[in-house]
């Protein structure tokens, strides 16, 4: 009696030992969608969670991979995710099925089993997953009352289209469309052009405009023109008339100017000889109309930044 | 230095045989030498240099005691020639300067010729101190003298050809003074004020610097005859003849001319002054003249063959200021006025 019940206890526990060390899986759950009320193109959702122990980890191509089926059934999305919770790795996996069965009257379809295979190194361990049945219904037709203008009474008159708010964006165009304009007219204003092409303050600018129309055309007469256009800017920076003499304490009180005080040397001496020495020639080759043009580009450069 | 013999320029003129970059050089030499002598008057020196080249009268106007005198007897000095020199009196009379009478030993009233005749036609100088103590008589023979460089006396003509006027007037007193007609003011070429020196080391040598002590030796120590006055006409000419002037200068000079003798039309403005009345006339013909000859000068001194504005500008003030007559109720602010309303047509009047 002892010995039989020693030898059951030992074929009892062997087992139990034996499942013990075997299977990692520590438990399947699953949440599963409703059993019934499907129709053709319903979405069904399934959650899985998987405890596993660690250091076992799904393997990859066990895993359910988005597509088609069988002629009815698409599994639309698989989402994986795993946490540990102390030795425990869990997995969560979230499957989207969508079914594009047609039953002429309900009937019972099923989600396919699964089979999650686990390894660490040689070992491996496998999770059953259960298929699970659903009732599908067909759809039936309403037969409605036939309309007193015949089959055209079956057309609904199209649903009109629902308007788009776009106050938001009118007031958005309109003020970008302000901002904008604004910009471009303290850019014309900084830049001297046109309505503020004769602004005060931005004489280079409106010389260097006038040079290189002249420039396009040379000739004595706008060589001429040139060097007084320049000359008048140079009055107009100073607040007085500027004579050759006056250059070095120009420079003095306009400091920006001065690293172009070479270039404006040679500007006064070539307008000293066209205007007084009679000689046009000479001062023309000293410092061409597109030199003149050159140096006053440079200055009203400088200008703009505000010196 | 390349020698350029002025009759490259001007063959047939008078001033074929005048060596004017020589010139040039004794007239900084004659510059030079004065700005030696009087120092801190730099720019009086300059503009007396010249007057000189330009053959024209000078008026000095100044405190007491900066060395008028002293400027204008080492000037003499320097330019060879005789100089004389007459005191401005209440009782002047004009045949006190051409006659000395006296007494003379035997007993018997005598007339000899005065300090304007004394020596005949090598006069280069003629100083009248203190010109507004005269009397509007003596004004009238020096207006001769002066516009004409000759007097009559004796029965006879003196001719005076290298003959400069250089006057003075002190501006601290009023009594007992008699303005210059505005014709005698306008035959000055230029009205030169004389300051007391601003620069402090100037005023430190001349307060103890014993050089500055003794007037007399101080023009002793000028060289003599830096320049011969008798060849000065014709150097004078040949300045005039080879220096330029542009049609764009001569459109400067005539705004300028108008700017004067019109400040509104050229937008002319000095503050707290009503525009339509403070010029009631002048800036002659003459003066305008004057202003040209002053500018070349200015100009050849300066070593250019061309005048530019600035010449202009750098005489303007001494040629024109007493040219311009204002309206009374601003001729005691005179010089203030006058130099706001040129410095105002500077700057408004275009060059070029």
């Amino acid at each position: 009696m002892i010995a039989f019940l020693v030898g059951l206890l030992a074929f009892l526990a062997t087992p139990l030992a034996a499942e013990e060390a075997a299977s990692p899986i520590l438990s399947v759950e699953t949440a599963e969608p409703r059993g019934f009320g499907y129709f053709v193109g319903d979405l069904l959702r399934r959650d899985i969670e998987v405890r596993v122990a660690k250091p076992f980890t799904l393997e990859g191509a066990t895993q359910p991979k988005p597509g088609r089926l069988s002629y009815w059934l698409d599994l639309r999305s698989v989402d994986v995710s795993s946490h540990d919770r102390g030795e425990i790795r869990v997995y969560r996996l979230e499957l989207v099925y969508q079914t594009f069965y047609v039953p002429l009257s309900p009937d019972e379809r099923h989600l396919p089993a699964l089979k999650l295979r686990f390894v660490d190194g040689d070992k491996t361990a496998i999770a059953n997953v259960p298929p699970i049945g659903f009732v599908m219904a067909p759809l039936r037709e309403v037969i409605p009352k036939k309309p007193a203008e015949g089959p055209a009474g079956y057309l609904k008159p199209d649903a009109l289209p629902r308007r788009i708010a776009t106050s938001a964006s009118r007031t958005g165009f309109s003020a970008g469309a302000g901002l904008t304009l604004l910009a471009l007219a303290l850019l014309a204003h900084h830049e001297a052009w046109w309505p503020f092409h004769k602004r005060q303050g931005r004489p280079f600018g409106q010389a260097a405009r006038v040079l290189r129309r002249l420039a396009r055309a040379p000739s004595e007469e706008a060589y001429r023109e040139g060097l007084r256009d320049l000359h008048r800017a140079f009055d107009e920076s100073a607040g007085h008339r500027l004579l050759a003499e006056d250059v070095g304490g120009y420079l003095d009180r306009h400091v920006a100017f001065r690293p172009h005080g070479p270039e404006i040397g040679r500007f006064f001496a070539a307008s000293r000889q066209a205007f007084f020495a009679n000689d046009l020639k000479g001062a023309e080759t000293a410092m061409p109309l597109p030199a003149v043009a050159a140096l006053s580009a440079q200055l009203s450069a400088i200008e703009r930044r505000g010196v | 230095m390349a020698r350029r013999v002025a009759s490259e320029d001007d063959p047939s003129g008078p001033a074929g045989k005048i060596d004017l970059a020589n010139w040039r050089d004794r007239a900084l030499a004659f510059e030079g030498v004065l700005r030696n002598t009087i120092v801190g008057q730099d720019r009086v020196v300059h503009l007396l240099t010249i007057a000189v080249f330009a053959r024209g009268h000078v008026l000095l106007e100044g405190d007491v005691g900066v060395g008028k005198t002293t400027l204008l007897r080492a000037a003499t000095r320097a330019l060879g020639g005789a100089f004389e020199r007459v005191e401005g009196t209440i009782d002047l009379m004009p045949a006190d300067l051409i006659y000395h009478t006296y007494l003379a030993e035997d007993g018997r009233p005598r007339v000899d010729p005065g300090p304007v005749l004394r020596h005949g036609s090598d006069l280069t100088v003629f100083f009248f101190n203190e010109i507004n103590r005269a009397r509007p008589q003596v004004h009238s023979l020096l207006l001769r003298l002066m516009a004409e460089r000759s007097v009559t006396a004796f029965n006879r003509e003196y001719v005076f050809p290298d003959l400069l006027v250089f006057a003075d007037r002190n501006r601290i007193e009023r009594e007992e003074t008699f303005e210059l007609p505005a014709a005698a003011r306008d035959r000055f070429f230029m009205e030169i004020s004389m300051e007391t020196p601003k620069d402090r080391e100037v005023r430190r040598a001349l307060a103890f610097d014993t050089r500055f002590y003794d007037a007399d030796a101080l023009v002793r120590s000028v060289p003599e005859d830096v320049l011969d006055y008798r060849a000065l006409n014709e150097v004078a000419r040949a300045i005039q003849a080879s220096t330029h002037a542009s049609e764009t200068l001569e459109r400067y000079t005539l705004d300028l001319w108008n700017a004067v003798r019109d400040p509104i039309s050229a937008g002319i403005e000095v503050e707290g002054v009503d525009m339509t009345r403070l010029v009631q006339g002048g800036a002659s013909p003459r003066g305008i003249a004057y202003l040209v000859r002053a500018g070349r000068v200015q100009a050849w001194l300066d070593g250019r063959k061309a005048v530019v504005p600035e010449d202009l500008r750098s005489v303007f003030s001494e040629v024109m200021s007493h040219r311009v007559f204002l309206d009374p109720i601003y001729e005691l602010r005179r010089d203030a006025l006058t130099r706001a309303l040129f410095d105002d047509v500077f700057a408004k009047v275009p060059a070029p």
